[in-house]
């Protein structure tokens, strides 16, 4: 697994790209990721289109990012592509919280 | 300033080096051969050995062997004082269970370097050895721990109704503690309330849930509550108690006395399959609601689904854990292959069988809480 981050003060967009398998043991590097200050007002992207899967933990970062970050529901945007990761959100309506494209 | 053992029989030696180490700031204690060096060592204590080879009774290298093996935890530092001053001296004198060896005659200097870089790295390991001690110490109480807490959740959970002719449950932690519930109790009126869940991750985080959800689990199936009901304030109650990263995603079921009619809430469980009496799967009970404790009061869906259930048929239920649970073969099941499963075996066998795919005792490959639920209707 591995995940990068970015963010761009012209456009004031922030986006996290995880690659490989989120579970338990990357959440922590997960929270460090979002963890500046500017991702607060950016808009935030959540890109899981090379993600192959997510456990429950994983979810539960994604939960904690929202509430950190203090975005509204629909703010942070998951992209997931076609992927195995879909259905994992799917499951549990992952949109009701989360604009998922 | 160290205590240190001189081992020589011969009187002018043991006095000349004696009276360096003692200039070097150090203590001193003197033996006259191996047997005599071997008592100190015990009774005094020393933090290093300087040791003569030839010597009557016992020589410096049986010596240093013995000693070694009393002084096996620390590090007793021996360093041979010897005539020879052949390459092959250190080779012996490590075989022989030494750390080092000087050449007579000693050089001061040489002595006290060596005694300082000995004692430095005796020090270390003392250093070392109380940090080990530190650690089991506390190591063994977080087992007498997590032993206390365990007995606590077990407690809890046999309140459990059991009726092993329809509910036969699995479950395996993959740690000391479960994050995974399997809960089930009979109503008033003799229906059967069932839950499965699965808080997120797993260990003692995961497992801290369980016990408000199974003490309203109990108390509101015993009062009869609907299932909505039920559902909402299990989910009200972790919305208000959880840390924002945690949830529990849950299966709630009530079954009327006769088993033939089932009212379903799913919130972020892997679909519950029903298989026939000709071992199809006739219904897919997939999740249709976020897990508990995520939504607000105000955000909460109750709605359940009501199923009629065709007799001699039979409900599974799986926990995540079990769809992504890896057989020996490094391959996980998935949902397919748990549906594959259950149409290839005969209904008696079906649960030997997810038991012998899921659970390999003790391998130490298991990732994640395991749990699942075979309901005869």
């Amino acid at each position: 697994m591995s995940i990068s981050a970015r963010y761009s003060e012209d456009s004031n967009e922030a986006t996290i790209c995880i690659d490989g398998v989120l579970d338990f043991d990357g959440v922590m590097e997960f929270r460090e990721a979002y963890g500046r200050s500017e991702w607060r007002t950016a808009a935030v992207t959540v890109d899981l289109t090379a993600c192959q899967y997510l456990d429950s933990a994983a979810l539960g970062a994604l939960l904690l990012m929202k509430s950190a970050l203090a975005k509204a529901d629909g703010e942070i945007v998951i992209k997931t592509g076609d992927s195995e990761v879909s259905k994992i959100l799917a499951a549990v309506h992952f949109e009701k919280k989360f604009t998922i494209i | 300033m160290a205590r240190v053992l001189v081992v020589d029989d011969l009187a002018p030696n043991r006095l000349i080096i004696s009276r360096l180490c003692q200039q070097f700031g150090h203590q001193t204690i003197v033996a006259e051969d191996g047997v005599e060096a071997i008592s100190l060592v015990t009774t005094q204590s020393p933090d290093l050995i300087l040791l003569d080879i030839s010597m009557p009774n016992m020589d410096g290298y049986e010596a240093a062997r013995r000693i070694k093996s009393v002084s096996s935890d620390s590090y007793l530092p021996i360093i041979f004082v010897t005539a020879h001053s052949s390459d092959s001296s250190l080779s012996q004198a490590i075989a022989a269970g030494g750390d080092d060896f000087i050449s007579v005659p000693v050089s001061a200097e040489v002595l006290e370097s060596k005694i300082t870089a000995h004692l430095r790295i005796r020090e270390l390991n003392e250093q070392l050895l109380a940090q080990n001690r530190q650690l089991e110490l506390h190591n063994r109480r977080l087992r007498q721990e997590a032993d206390l807490i365990t007995q606590f959740f077990d407690k809890a959970l046999a309140r459990s109704y059991k009726d092993p002719s329809r509910i036969t449950c699995h479950s395996s932690p993959a740690s000391a503690f479960n994050g995974d519930l399997i809960l089930v109790e009979q109503g008033p009126v003799g229906q059967v309330y069932l839950l499965l869940g699965d808080f997120t991750g797993h260990g003692l985080q995961a497992a801290m849930g369980t016990l408000p959800v199974q003490q309203t689990f109990f108390e509101l199936c015993q009062q009869g509550a609907g299932l909505s009901a039920l559902t909402r304030t299990i989910n009200n109650q972790l919305y208000q108690s959880l840390p924002d990263s945690i949830f529990f995603a849950a299966t709630l079921l009530c079954f009327e006395a006769s088993f033939r009619q089932m009212e379903g809430w799913f919130g972020g469980m892997p679909a519950a399959l029903l298989v026939d009496n000709q071992g199809q799967i006739a219904l897919e009970l997939t999740s249709n609601h976020m897990p508990l404790g995520i939504l607000s009061p105000a955000e909460f869906d109750d709605a359940t689904s009501s199923h009629r259930l065709p007799e001699a048929s039979r409900l599974y239920l799986f926990s995540d854990g079990a769809a992504e649970r890896k057989n020996q073969r490094g391959e996980s099941m998935g949902e397919q292959g748990l549906r594959d499963l259950l149409q290839h075996n005969d209904a008696p066998e079906r649960f030997a069988r997810l038991q012998a795919e899921l659970v390999v005792a003790g391998d130490g490959t298991q990732q994640d809480d395991i749990s699942f639920v075979e309901v005869v209707i």
